[in-house]
């Protein structure tokens, strides 16, 4: 036999031997984890009823559940978590949750592939598990690489209010503001005066523009002299930030601090001046209304009608889509008029 | 046969043994590109890891786009699933490129449209408008009638109608999973905004069960020629578009699915009508464009999210749809030829698109040629036909090793297929696959070399039977 021949043979023999080989190991795998999934499916169904009468039972502390079935306990937990609104039972979740799960995490945490970790943090973060802090802590300085790891660790320790993720992220060059209020966002009640002094007083201006973003989604009044200072702030980001949260408010204690935005060279001041004077129905803006319906910025024409619609009325803008010396501002007019589909812009 | 015609016939068979070669190893070093990433992520529990952006009020909201010819057979129940889609602010934008069938006034009927006046921005030249409608059950839904200019015009239609700075366009005859815009957005807002493109999973739904426009059960259909598309397209969207993903290589994003940043694609121009191949054309033209900026945006393929779309079930059906996707590809290279062995484009220009080139748009000739070659060294007794017979034993057993490793893959990301016997009906067809499905895809991919010289422009539809039993 010569040897072109031979070494075909040889690849076709080692190709079908391997992908015997596969398909017996993937069927093989296939057939385990649907055994796996029917046990563990089997067990939640048994340790569910048993796990609620747990919760409203205020002297059983034995959490019934087998020994080893954390994937069961994880997604037991995170449902009661996600169904039981009752602070107290929450707190007993995940106290079970710690009892349960703590060092099988920290063992996951510590020699865990890339996956199970991140995983393991999800859960941790659900859980609230404080007892792991000094653990995710020492995690986050050993990970290099800017990943979905480093990532949720940071919103996981932010979550258990740990105040000196603000120290590092503004450490860290890469971190964005959508990190900072992601952070924000995540701390617990009382860890927010902390973090908030901390920023205000020594925070960057990345730090300060997400905090200013934080008060608009938390609609807490308790700032709002602070966001009124940074509404003349040097940097644009942070005035744009500030009209936001004003809007996000809904609320102005000198609607005469809104004047100078509607003759801004900055397309998104004159539109959430706009916005504002709408949402706070001010109607003494009229003329900058008017005005700004015939703008060149699509999406400030967009809500200038709206205000003038919601501040004014729609005899106003009927008039408007008739009179108004700019095509473009009839237009916009005409479209409101007719229920034009009404969207948020989204910066 | 004289010394010469020994000689090209000698010349002839190692081009395409080397050709052959090179494509062989060039499919393993994609499932190995693939497989890392895969081995790394594919575990990661995606319910967690989208619970964040799935309430967040921060979290970008996107215009869906879904281009509609004549699709009254689909089209409501694509629409219907989009409206349950999870994701925290959205709108979906259908454009009818003047269907002449019964897609307009169906879509009035099921979700009571009425026409409103509706000052569009103009990103982008297109045909006119007829009318805007919109929904007067679902605030987020609107339907734009325009005339016909074809898939890229209904698209630019739709952008300009779009109010979010991240457009999704999808088939008008498909079906998204409810968690895929999630999926496909995470990259997107974890990226800052430097990942300008997303495309998705595309799997058959031929087979599955679609109730409501919701997936109740996933089967193996039974008819040969779409299990080998199933076949197919794991190769295509495992090995080859995850591997050239990871070098920010990948050059096509699926038309049935795909999410774009707004203002990227409006600064390119949108996408390039009197094409046929205008989803790959606008990815070619948005990676022209990061290579021109100097910058560091990124274009990639997201395993995770899926959606699923009716494959053809005919030969004549498959044939127009493969013809025209060849049509396509050669389009796009030819239009972007600059970018050709050019350093400017670095290795998108040095390697990608000669790959694209040799291998997914010259690859039918050289097979062909490869088939010529064997019958008439067999005819003329220049080929002994045990090694003939081997060699071709060794690359049926290959395609069905490639396309094994492809299964291994899908298992490892989605496990879609529930059933043991899935994985082995998978597996037994992928063994044929060079006795009749390669062969032929080789004919119709000739055939879309010679349409892309006698250009003809159309939509290219099917017939369809609908994926969703209402």
């Amino acid at each position: 036999m010569n040897m072109p021949l031979v070494i075909f043979i040889s690849l076709f023999i080692a190709l079908a031997i391997f992908q015997l080989i596969l398909l017996l190991y993937l069927a093989n795998k296939k057939r385990n984890t649907l055994k796996k999934q029917q046990h563990e499916q089997r067990v939640y169904k048994e340790s569910m009823p048993a796990f609620i009468q747990f919760l409203n039972n205020e002297q059983d502390d034995v959490i019934p559940l087998p020994p080893g079935e954390y994937h069961v306990a994880e997604q037991l937990f995170s449902d009661c978590i996600a169904i039981i609104k009752d602070e107290e039972m929450q707190d007993k979740i995940r106290e079970s949750a710690s009892v349960y799960l703590s060092s099988y995490y920290e063992k996951i945490i510590k020699t865990g592939d890339w996956s199970s970790r991140v995983n393991a943090l999800y859960y941790i973060e659900d859980f609230r598990m404080i007892s792991l802090q000094p653990l995710l802590k020492t995690r986050l300085k050993e990970v290099q690489s800017d990943d979905e790891e480093k990532q949720q660790l940071l919103r996981t320790l932010a979550a258990i209010g740990d105040l000196s993720v603000l120290a590092y992220l503004e450490n860290e060059p890469s971190a964005t503001t959508s990190m900072f209020l992601t952070v924000f966002n995540r701390y617990p009640t009382d860890a927010i005066p902390h973090a908030v002094s901390t920023v205000v007083d020594q925070g960057s201006l990345k730090a300060k523009i997400s905090l200013m973003m934080y008060f608009g989604h938390a609609k807490d009044l308790t700032y709002l002299p602070f966001i009124e200072e940074k509404l003349f702030h040097e940097n644009p980001e942070m005035r744009i930030q500030s009209l936001k949260a004003i809007y996000q408010l809904n609320y102005l204690s000198d609607v005469n601090l809104l004047k100078p935005f509607f003759h801004s060279e900055i397309w998104v001041e004159r539109m959430f001046s706009a916005k504002i004077a709408g949402s706070l129905s001010l109607s003494l803006f009229e003329q900058e209304l008017t005005e700004l319906l015939g703008d060149p910025v699509w999406w400030v024409r967009y809500y200038a009608a709206d205000s003038l619609m919601l501040s004014i009325g729609e005899i106003k803008l009927l008039d408007l889509s008739k009179n108004h010396p700019d095509a473009y501002a009839r237009n916009m007019a005409t479209q409101w008029l007719t229920r034009g589909k009404q969207v948020n812009y989204y910066e | 046969m004289n010394s010469a015609g020994i000689w090209l016939f000698q010349f002839l068979t190692a081009l395409i043994i080397f050709y052959m070669s090179f494509t062989a190893i060039s499919y393993i070093f994609l499932f190995l590109l693939s497989f890392r990433k895969v081995s790394r992520e594919g575990k990661l529990d995606k319910k967690e890891t989208l619970e964040d952006i799935a309430i967040s009020e921060n979290t970008t909201p996107v215009s869906i786009i879904v281009p509609a010819y004549n699709e009254e057979v689909g089209v409501v129940s694509t629409v219907r699933s989009l409206l349950s889609l999870q994701y925290p602010q959205y709108e979906v934008i259908v454009v009818d490129d003047g269907s002449t069938d019964q897609t307009m006034p169906k879509l009035i009927k099921a979700y009571h449209l009425e026409p409103v006046d509706y000052a569009v921005r103009k990103h982008l030249n297109t045909k006119p408008i007829h009318a805007v409608y919109k929904s007067m059950v679902f605030p987020n839904l609107s339907v734009l009638s325009k005339e016909n200019g074809g898939k890229a015009d209904a698209l630019n239609s739709g952008i300009n109608l779009s109010s979010y700075p991240y457009f999704c366009a999808i088939d008008g005859d498909s079906i998204l999973e409810q968690d895929a815009l999630l999926k496909a957005m995470k990259p997107i807002l974890a990226s800052q905004g430097k990942i300008i493109g997303v495309g998705g999973s595309i799997r058959i739904a031929n087979g599955i069960s679609i109730n409501r426009s919701k997936i109740e059960s996933i089967d193996i259909p039974n008819k040969p020629l779409v299990i080998m598309q199933i076949i197919e397209y794991f190769r295509a969207f495992l090995i080859g578009r995850l591997g050239f993903s990871r070098f920010n290589q990948l050059l096509i994003v699926s038309g049935a699915f795909g999410i774009f940043r707004k203002d990227k694609v409006v600064h390119v121009g949108g996408y390039l009508q009197g094409t046929v191949g205008e989803d790959m054309e606008l990815i070619v033209k948005l990676h022209r464009n990061i290579r021109d900026e100097k910058s560091d945006d990124r274009i990639e393929y997201i395993p995770d999210p899926v959606c699923w779309t009716e494959a053809p079930e005919s030969f004549r059906e498959l044939r127009l749809q493969r013809i025209r996707w060849q049509r396509g590809l050669a389009e796009t290279i030819y239009h972007h030829k600059k970018m050709f062995f050019n350093p400017k484009y670095g290795s998108i220009g040095l390697l990608t698109m000669p790959y694209y080139f040799f291998v997914e748009l010259l690859g039918a000739l050289f097979e062909f040629l490869g088939y010529i070659l064997i019958f008439g060294g067999l005819l003329f007794d220049f080929l002994d036909p045990t090694i003939v017979f081997v060699i071709f034993l060794v690359t049926v057993i290959y395609g069905s090793f490639i396309s094994s490793l492809s299964v291994l893959l899908e298992e490892m990301t989605m496990h879609k297929y529930p059933k043991v016997s899935h994985l082995i009906k998978l597996f037994c067809w992928s063994l044929t696959d060079s006795f009749w499905y390669r062969p032929m895809l080789v004919i119709w991919r000739l055939e879309g070399l010679l349409a892309f010289i006698f250009k003809k422009s159309e939509w290219g539809n099917m017939n369809r039977k609908g994926i969703s039993s209402e």
